[in-house]
């Protein structure tokens, strides 16, 4: 309906998104058809504590209608001529604060609104510095300056920002060990301050456990690529790919796999333990946030190439594999995962993650933590030419338990 | 996501939206009261004010970078035509 009134100039179409990743967003409007600009909003400069049906400006930049029916829209919004408001105002300005600025000035340290804004812009230019092949770390600059954020413990919006800007330095090669769940942990934080914050709940349970999930978030890419494919055009590439726990169905019981347990696994303790770490290992945590769902966690085990060791995955041999051992406590959704290996090429770098869930028992232990333990075996190669082999490393993971 | 409420209804036949996955979350009645105040307080800690557009008010000039980051877009740029600015995720 808006086509129409878009081509005839009359009606400008603006969208807004706080997703995390906006390439995600670009696939989704390109699949949709959509051709109106879409603004990228990660950190939710605009405070959207719900999504209000789509809001109608006047030419004068007047609010006019904030809900309608259809045919109220054309009738009432579109017909209808404004008058300028009597006094002229200037509105108050969300976002970046120089529209033309490729960077904001150096953050400064100390309290203040300047250092918020500082930190806040850093965020909403920095997201995309790496991909558009800016040297300057933005989110490395904001992420060490938040601390002058004044009060900023007890700021739920810094926190959920800081999070937003691990979780995208994550996604880049400037990631520190850590910035995962240290994102994972501000958005907890955030939420924590802001129980009813509806965009602080959603960016955990993206990652979360299935009971903790509204719906699968992003189950849409495979039949989007497919759709856009069918049409004769390259799908938008995403940065990051969505993991399993991206996809996955919410449930309203604890659902365990039904993945046999891999044979070939090495009880005995005797591969090769992988010594200069050529996969690196990171593992994250996501507890629920929902009275149903905070009785689970998902966990994710991150496997990494790591440059600095010249490590590659070899594909051309058993795929990454892990054996959880049993729980003493509470229950896991499978104790045995198994990377699906699509790569056709004999060896490739690309980030593996993994993830299961843990039901936590109804009374934990005293020990505030319940420990987790297992291991992977993969086959990699050193170097481009390098000597392949195959390694084990041992996993153990602590989840904190209140 | 399909959520069937008339917001997302609407939303659906202006946008020629085919999957209802543009996201009009269903509006609990516990936030309805959040859009009405300029600000929050929660247990304790600092909330940001909320988005509250109020039919009359000049709307916040927003000034935000394009999900393709190459370039950033002010809703002041429109000013002298209608906009219809709607709130989005893909799932």
């Amino acid at each position: 309906m808006t086509r129409e009134l878009r081509e005839q100039g009359k009606l400008v179409v603006l969208g807004v998104t706080q997703e995390q990743h906006p390439d995600r967003c670009r696939l989704f409007a390109q699949w949709q058809g959509i051709d109106w600009p879409i603004l990228h909003d990660p950190i939710n400069v605009l405070g959207l504590r719900a999504v209000p049906w789509p809001v109608a400006i006047d030419e004068h930049g007047v609010v006019r209608v904030v809900r309608a029916r259809p045919e109220d829209f054309v009738t009432e919004f579109m017909n209808s001529t404004f008058e300028a408001p009597a006094v002229e105002a200037r509105p108050a300005r969300v976002g970046l604060t120089d529209a033309s600025a490729a960077a904001p000035a150096p953050l400064k340290d100390g309290a203040g609104r300047g250092a918020r804004v500082a930190f806040g812009e850093s965020i909403l230019l920095g997201g995309a510095a790496y991909r558009l092949g800016q040297s300057r770390d933005l989110l490395g600059e904001a992420i060490d300056a938040y601390g002058g954020i004044e009060d900023v413990a007890n700021d739920a919006s810094a926190q959920f920002s800081l999070g937003v800007a691990l979780r995208m330095r994550y996604d880049t090669p400037f990631r520190r060990p850590g910035d995962f769940q240290a994102a994972i942990d501000a958005w907890q934080r955030a939420l924590e301050i802001d129980p009813n914050h509806y965009i602080y709940r959603r960016r955990i349970q993206q990652y979360g456990p299935r009971l903790d999930k509204p719906y699968p978030f992003y189950d849409w890419v495979e039949a989007a690529r497919a759709a856009v494919a069918a049409r004769g055009e390259t799908p938008a590439a995403l940065g990051a790919e969505p993991v399993a726990a991206e996809l996955a169905r919410p449930t309203r019981r604890f659902a365990v796999s039904d993945l046999e347990r891999g044979a070939g696994g090495d009880p005995g303790g005797k591969i090769q333990r992988d010594t200069k770490e050529l996969i690196a290992l990171e593992t994250v945590v996501v507890r629920g946030t929902t009275d149903r769902g905070k009785v689970a966690a998902q966990v994710h085990l991150t496997f990494r190439p790591r440059p600095a060791a010249r490590g590659h995955w070899n594909n051309e041999a058993e795929p990454l594999r892990v054996w959880l051992d049993e729980v003493e406590e509470g229950r896991l959704s499978s104790d045995y995962l198994e990377f699906d290996n699509p790569v056709s090429a004999a060896t490739s770098d690309e980030t593996r993650t993994l993830s299961f869930e843990l039901a936590l028992p109804p009374d934990p232990s005293a020990s505030g933590s319940i420990r987790l333990s297992g291991y992977a075996l993969y086959n990699t190669c050193e170097g481009k030419d390098g000597v392949c082999r195959f390694l084990r490393r041992d996993i153990q993971i602590e989840v904190p338990v209140e | 996501m399909n959520e069937s409420v008339p917001g997302v209804r609407m939303a659906n036949t202006i946008l020629g939206i085919r999957e209802l996955a543009a996201v009009l979350i269903v509006l609990a009645p516990v936030l309805v009261a959040s859009l009405l105040t300029a600000e929050a307080r929660a247990q304790g800690g600092r909330v940001s004010a909320a988005y509250a557009p109020r039919v009359g008010d000049l709307h916040a000039d927003i000034v935000l970078r394009t999900i393709e980051h190459d370039r950033t877009i002010a809703l002041s740029q429109f000013r002298g035509k209608k906009i219809l600015l709607v709130h989005f995720a893909s799932w």
